[in-house]
């Protein structure tokens, strides 16, 4: 697509572009070169042995009883946290410290098994009195 | 990997996007026409002599995207039949043609319509975690996967994968860990959970290169793509 196409595109006010043969160009990649990139993330995007990759976005009713990274208890669930997208910055966080507040916006990015990611869906919404 | 030169045969919209992907990937990328003039040109009836003296055809990989897809299934199964070992990698409009493409002997085929079909899906579905995973494959970013062989486990000795503080302690995250067969098992899956950490076990780890870089010298390992 050249670029007075997308540009009209992008005028015309679309969100995204899609065009097929740079997205195959994309994928010619994966059959090229960094396998390993390419298998680990092809498993997460397809449920490899039903192991997932899942944005949760935070809502004030989780912040109701979790306020920081530490204490989403991810690891309970067996659960690997991969990072945090902060809504008012607008940037992903890879590998936030314990110590990082959660924000009613922000979307965690998380990889677990389907079951426990549902299971720590559920314990994120339930409120837990801190007293 | 092995292979160092990328023969693209067909001259069209796909072929400047694959060689504009690919191109880091190899030491040279040559596109091939059909039909036309020159050293670089072939023709469906071709027997591939030329092809098999100026290349080490164990080190190529040819990408077959002519889009008249009769043609790009005929010059699949001219090229298996001819170079058994050679890396094929075939473009596909529908499933149907991805069926005889496999049948023809394409070591994997490129799948058009489906390829974009499922980033529309994923773009709806999950925003974040495709332009996240975008970056990481595609994008000069810092934050890279890698997979990690032990080379050294006396620094872990006596340790299962779940005991280590790997993202606290060691800046990565390991999302997977690769058994001798190839398979793999998730981190917290019982089997990957239950095996202490040893000499020889490969672990999938998502970080940021310098993370990795000082994790691969506390163990003695180099990553591989």
């Amino acid at each position: 697509m050249n670029k007075a196409n997308r540009n009209k595109l992008n005028f015309a006010g679309v969100n995204e572009i899609f065009y097929e043969k740079e997205l195959v160009g994309m994928i010619a990649k994966e059959f090229a070169g960094k396998y390993v990139a390419f298998e680990a993330i092809h498993a997460l995007r397809t449920s490899y042995k039903g192991i997932e990759i899942q944005e949760v976005l935070i809502t004030e009713r989780i912040l109701e009883s979790v306020a920081s990274v530490g204490e989403l208890a991810n690891k309970k669930y067996r659960i690997v946290l991969l990072g945090i997208h902060k809504k008012n910055k607008n940037h992903f966080f890879f590998n936030p410290i314990d110590s990082t507040l959660l924000e009613a916006g922000d979307h965690l990015l998380v990889i677990g098994n389907g079951v426990f990611l549902k299971e720590f869906n559920i314990h994120l919404h339930q409120k837990v009195s801190k007293w | 990997m092995v292979e160092t030169h990328a023969l693209i045969f067909g001259y069209n919209d796909y072929t400047q996007e694959i060689e504009k992907n690919i191109s880091s990937e190899f030491k040279t990328v040559d596109l091939f026409k059909l039909n036309s003039e020159g050293e670089n040109s072939f023709d469906l009836s071709d027997d591939w002599d030329d092809l098999s003296q100026r290349y080490d055809l164990k080190k190529c990989v040819a990408f077959c995207i002519l889009e008249d897809m009769a043609e790009n299934i005929f010059l699949t199964i001219s090229l298996r039949d001819t170079f058994k070992d050679l890396h094929i990698v075939a473009l596909a409009q529908d499933k149907e043609t991805m069926d005889k493409l496999d049948l023809a002997g394409a070591t994997r085929v490129l799948p058009s319509t489906q390829t974009t079909a499922n980033v529309i899906v994923d773009i709806l579905e999950k925003p974040l975690v495709t332009e996240i995973l975008h970056d990481i494959l595609y994008e000069e970013s810092d934050l890279k996967i890698a997979q990690i062989t032990i080379e050294d486990h006396s620094v872990f000795d006596g340790k299962y994968p779940t005991d280590i503080e790997w993202s606290r302690d060691h800046g990565i995250v390991i999302i997977f860990v690769v058994h001798e067969d190839g398979s793999r098992e998730f981190i917290y899956s019982s089997k990957a959970k239950h095996n202490l950490v040893k000499s020889g076990d490969i672990f999938v780890v998502v970080g940021f290169k310098e993370d990795i870089k000082s994790f691969e010298r506390l163990i003695g390992a180099k990553h591989e793509k």
